[in-house]
């Protein structure tokens, strides 16, 4: 354990010597030719005041759309799953799969959407400052959602093709995946915080998926903030963190880009960090390191 | 499913029908001027997406191979570069890519970097520092799928050399799949990276610099004053839904912009979703 | 006393790709079925058919000539899955990893089963039963518990399934048991042990059962040990005619009478000093690696091999045989070894690369277990022997592989081929390199009786030109005759 936390803690250290070699490196805007106008500089020391406050609001966002994308790409992709074991013993007529294709395909669209092109069809419609919209928008533009809801689909398919799903089978543990028979998915579970299926084979599929899917958080904690920085950018809203580091950005306000970005750096890597002693705990316990210690299934 | 061809090829084709469709009602409806550059803008997004690719590839062959030999030899560099590449994975992609926007300014300025397609080099090098990681991911792992079976040995013990073992016998001969579905992928990402970055980019640079010099990409495209204009348009939708019909000829250089790129996204993901399930990967 | 007989015709392919396609598959109701032949024919694909356990979606199957989905809806494949079972061939993927085995033996229909205790303490020996309880709360890991644990363990959940039969012993005809290699992770005593539950199970309900395997040796200890079982079990095999799989009687004689005319292998001349010798108290994973020439391991000795002998290493199963020959061959990490190799000094300090430089595929080559890693799928028959003289193998390709008369079969890819035939190239592969030292793990696995034949003949010719042999195997029928008794060492660990 104290490795992990050693390992992060140097890939902080290492990221910020980079950081600050690179402040010292790059030109001070003020010797600068091109050195930005008085009003702008004003502008912008007026601007930086509440940085505290914007940093705050950018992490609670930022982790409010960690929780829902996980929560929300799982919920996806096990009614994916679910519907797609169903087509397998009952084909659709083709007008009911048209329409779910062209149904489909129209959502699609709308996850996929890069975060600025629906922020600035927005834009003359709703508050574009709330930030209940920030926290929709980063959940399901960029492709955030549909990306990794795909992933644990994935997963999901992977599992189920796996021998012990087999095993469990032939052990008549229940396998219909029809909503809502006594052998079947009860239909409300899905939606559950905590998805359980006792005695349904798909408890096994659907826990030994999520057990995967952990080492993905990583990869979905950088892209969550990708797509953050970029809705936040695109938002051009005066009080946004990284409108702040776009400004900076443009005028070449370097000390405070570093600074910045140093700071959305580190809650990735808290988050990593998290999830690799996450990773670390249910692994001890699942190689039988930890006999007694009862571990919830979560 | 088995009766139809694969989902990877019917979105293959849906892709390009798609953009014969829009670039067809682009040259009735749309002023030559600006079919000309979203022409040019489609084409140097793609371009830069391809070298990415490449570049993502390369990068991670070696450092996948590399690890492996470093891993084989005990040598104290496996750990060295292993610590890389989590120091790039936990690194969120915008933050690289806005790093090294900042760089281009500064090689602009020293003239550094001078012509269009240097600026698009670099941010395809740019892109694929940061993209690279998956491809190295998925080639260390397949690398030691093999290694942890009787596979790796039992050619290793009937004299066969290990350079040929990982880099034919696994990489090329069995991997090809995986590595055709990640570069699929990564070109996707690329796309996604390069067209936000200059999009934010220009919405900021459009008050400050000239954009002259700057290569015209998908992204820098829908950034500039008109094809803004043309988004906002579309929430007029949501108000006066008889609006509509305007958005697809009044303000198609926006529009069809936003539409090539989401639709680019969303094939390119679904095709990659076809490959690995062609593949079963 | 003899029951229905079940006929089936299969036909299983994948998009263009035939897979199965037998006509004559008949299983009689009420009796054990032993189900020999190559491994990798289409043995299992046709069971899992029977079963009702392959994926409409993915292959197109048809039985009887009626479609799999509509076969699958019958009443009579439903009787065999509600109170049947299946033991899948290989026991490490089929155990759920993140549930511990205790519940995976007690979910489903086995929740009401009779305790399964007695099994256990049977299929773990008295001796050593102390630690069933603890393994029961485990979660199944790749090494813990071993395969052959993890092969016991579904073994248990077939019999608690069975044991329903006694509340319900008139599904004991309708339903179908099979046994998909169940040897294949255990040693010859755990096979016996197997074989005695199984037909004492028999014995109480006449239930109709498959037991799919490729290991002969099987009937050996039928007759020793079940003879009065024999009237209830059909030995049946599985053979390749025109493209198609074809069913025929098995002759036990056959294979009994061939095993009984071997000879051991006697040295051609008094040879010069041994090729190699390794040296007893290898340490690995904090074990130690006792060798020695007497059962008990009470007086250690060095395992020495002269050129043109064949040797034999002994062990129960999950003592570490192959990682022991995996030392000699320099490919285990973490061991701590030494042994003379043709006059030199070798220990696990020398680095890998000396190994790879002089002596693997040039002094010392090994078969491993599993043709099916060993080889790379996607190559091609002539990649396998890439850098030897193509017209010697071609030559010895069509002797090995006298009923193929595929003109592509040169060029074809690995993945196609059956687990008999990778197994065949496996053994080629190294057989022909002419190495001065010869290991071989399992060779006869995947076998069928021909193939077993051909590779006892050329392991004799290699001896001839003074290869030295170091041989696995836990088929004591062949090689208790083969290995003269002072070449067979026992393995300890301690």
């Amino acid at each position: 354990m104290k490795k992990i936390v050693a390992q992060h803690i140097a890939g902080l250290a290492a990221v910020g010597t980079v950081f600050f070699l690179l402040s010292l490196l790059l030109p001070d805007p003020r010797l600068h030719e091109n050195a930005l106008s008085m009003d702008a500089l004003a502008a912008q020391t007026h601007a930086s005041a509440p940085l505290g406050g914007m940093v705050f609001r950018f992490l609670f966002v930022y982790v409010a759309v960690m929780v829902l994308t996980y929560y929300g790409a799982q919920t996806l992709a096990l009614f994916r799953f679910v519907r797609t074991k169903q087509m397998t013993t009952e084909l659709p007529s083709p007008i009911a799969a048209a329409g779910t294709f062209v149904a489909w395909t129209i959502l699609s669209f709308l996850l996929f959407a890069p975060g600025y092109v629906i922020v600035y069809s927005l834009k003359s419609v709703v508050d574009t400052s709330s930030i209940v919209l920030m926290i929709v928008l980063g959940v399901v533009s960029n492709g955030v959602l549909v990306n990794y809801a795909g992933k644990f689909y994935a997963l999901l398919m992977n599992e189920s093709r796996k021998g012990y799903v087999q095993t469990a089978a032939v052990k008549n543990v229940h396998s219909s995946y029809c909503w809502n028979t006594p052998d079947g998915i009860r239909m409300r579970r899905m939606f559950r915080l905590q998805k359980r299926f006792p005695g349904h084979v798909l408890d096994h599929i659907l826990h030994n998926a999520r057990y995967q899917y952990r080492s993905t958080l990583k990869e979905q904690a950088s892209f969550v903030i990708t797509g953050l920085v970029i809705i936040e950018m695109a938002l051009n809203i005066q009080g946004h963190l990284c409108y702040e580091l776009l400004q900076s950005i443009l005028f070449k306000n370097y000390d405070s880009v570093l600074g910045i970005m140093f700071v959305i750096f580190c809650a990735v890597k808290i988050t990593d960090l998290a999830v690799d002693l996450w990773i670390w705990r249910a692994d001890r316990h699942y190689a039988n390191l930890e006999p007694d210690e009862a571990i919830s299934r979560q | 499913m088995k009766r139809f061809p694969g989902s990877d090829i019917l979105w293959t084709v849906i892709w390009i029908s798609g953009l014969a469709a829009v670039m067809a009602w682009d040259s009735a409806y749309l002023n030559a001027p600006a079919f000309a550059q979203v022409q040019e803008a489609f084409l140097h997004s793609m371009i830069a997406g391809v070298v990415t690719v490449v570049l993502a590839l390369c990068f991670g062959w070696i450092a996948g191979v590399a690890l492996y030999f470093f891993e084989q030899r005990r040598s104290g560099w496996a750990g060295v570069l292993r610590f890389k590449l989590d120091l790039i994975r936990s690194m969120p992609q915008i933050l690289g890519l806005l790093t090294g926007y900042v760089l281009l300014t500064f090689f602009l300025d020293r003239g550094i970097i001078a012509t269009q397609t240097g600026q698009l080099l670099w941010t395809s090098f740019v892109i694929s520092i940061f993209l690279f990681i998956e491809v190295a991911d998925v080639i260390i792992e397949r690398i030691h799928h093999y290694a942890a079976s009787d596979f790796v040995p039992a050619m290793l013990g009937c004299g066969i050399g290990e350079g040929r073992i990982v880099n034919v016998e696994i990489l090329w001969r069995n991997c090809r799949a995986h590595l055709l579905n990640k570069a699929v992928s990564v070109f996707g990402m690329a796309i996604f990276l390069q067209c936000s970055v200059d999009f934010v980019v220009s919405v900021g640079l459009s008050t400050d610099v000239n954009l002259t010099n700057v290569p015209v990409t998908l992204g820098s495209l829908l950034a500039k004053i008109d094809s803004k204009q043309d988004v906002l348009a579309m929430g007029i939708v949501f108000t006066d839904p008889s609006y509509l019909p305007n958005l697809f000829v009044r303000h198609l250089q926006g529009v069809s912009t936003a539409f090539v790129i989401i639709f680019t996204l969303l094939c390119i993901a679904r095709i990659s979703e076809g490959i690995a399930k062609r593949y079963r990967l | 006393m003899n029951g229905r007989q079940r006929t089936y015709s299969i036909r299983i392919s994948s998009g263009r790709q035939k897979l199965v396609s037998v006509d004559d598959f008949s299983l009689q109701e009420g009796k054990i079925t032993f189900l020999f032949g190559e491994s990798g024919i289409g043995k299992s694909l046709i069971s899992k058919a029977v079963y009702g356990l392959l994926d409409p979606e993915e292959l197109d199957v048809t039985v009887n000539g009626e479609d799999y989905r509509l076969f699958l809806r019958r009443n009579e494949t439903r009787a065999i899955q509600q109170f049947g079972f299946f033991v899948f061939q290989e026991p490490s993927t089929h155990l759920n990893p993140l549930l511990r085995l205790e519940e995976q033996l007690r979910e489903g229909s086995l929740a009401g089963a009779p305790s399964e205790t007695s099994i256990l303490s049977r299929l773990w020996d008295s001796s050593s039963y102390r630690g069933v309880t603890d393994l029961l709360r485990v979660y199944p890991k790749p090494d813990r518990p071993s395969g052959g644990e993890k092969q016991r363990v579904l073994l248990t959940m077939a019999f608690k399934k069975i044991a329903l039969l006694k509340d319900t012993p008139s599904h004991a005809r309708s339903a179908l048991y099979v046994f998909d290699e169940p040897s294949g992770n255990l040693d010859n005593h755990f096979r016996d042990q197997f074989l005695s539950i199984l037909c004492e199970y028999h014995r109480q309900f006449r239930f109709t059962a498959v037991v799919i395997t490729h290991d002969y040796s099987m009937i050996t200890s039928l007759h020793r040990h079940q003879k009065d079982m024999l009237s209830a079990i059909a030995f049946r095999e599985v053979f390749r005619k025109h493209q198609r799989l074809a069913v025929r009687d098995f002759a036990p004689s056959v294979y009994t009478q061939w095993a009984d005319s071997l000879q051991p292998a006697v040295m051609p001349r008094q040879l010069s000093a041994p090729i190699i010798e390794f040296e007893s108290g290898a340490r690995v994973f904090g074990k130690t690696l006792v060798i020695s020439k007497d059962a008990n391991g009470t007086s250690p000795c060095a395992l020495s091999i002269a050129p043109g002998m064949i040797a034999a290493l002994k062990a129960p199963s999950g003592t570490g045989k192959t990682t022991l020959v995996k030392m000699i061959m320099g490919m285990s990490a973490t061991a701590r070894f030494r042994m003379t190799f043709c006059g030199e000094v070798l220990t696990h300090q020398m680095p890998r690369f000396y190994w790879r430089k002089h002596l693997w595929g040039k002094m010392m080559t090994m078969v491993f277990q599993h043709a099916d890693e060993a080889l790379n799928p996607s190559a091609a028959v002539k990649d396998i022997f890439h850098g030897l003289a193509e017209p010697a193998i071609r030559e010895l390709l069509s002797e090995w592989f006298p009923d193929n008369t595929d003109p592509g079969f040169w060029k074809k890819r690995v993945r196609y081929l059956s687990g008999g035939e990778k197994q065949r190239l496996n053994l080629l592969r190294s057989l022909s390199l002419q190495t001065d030292l010869l290991i071989l793990d399992e060779p006869l696995n995947g076998l069928d009786f021909e193939s077993m034949t051909r590779v006892l003949t050329m392991l004799r010719m290699n001896q001839r030109k003074a290869q030295a042999v170091l041989i696995i195997s836990h088929n004591d029928d062949v090689f208790d005759r083969l290995v003269p008794a002072e070449q067979t060492y026992y393995l300890h660990a301690r």
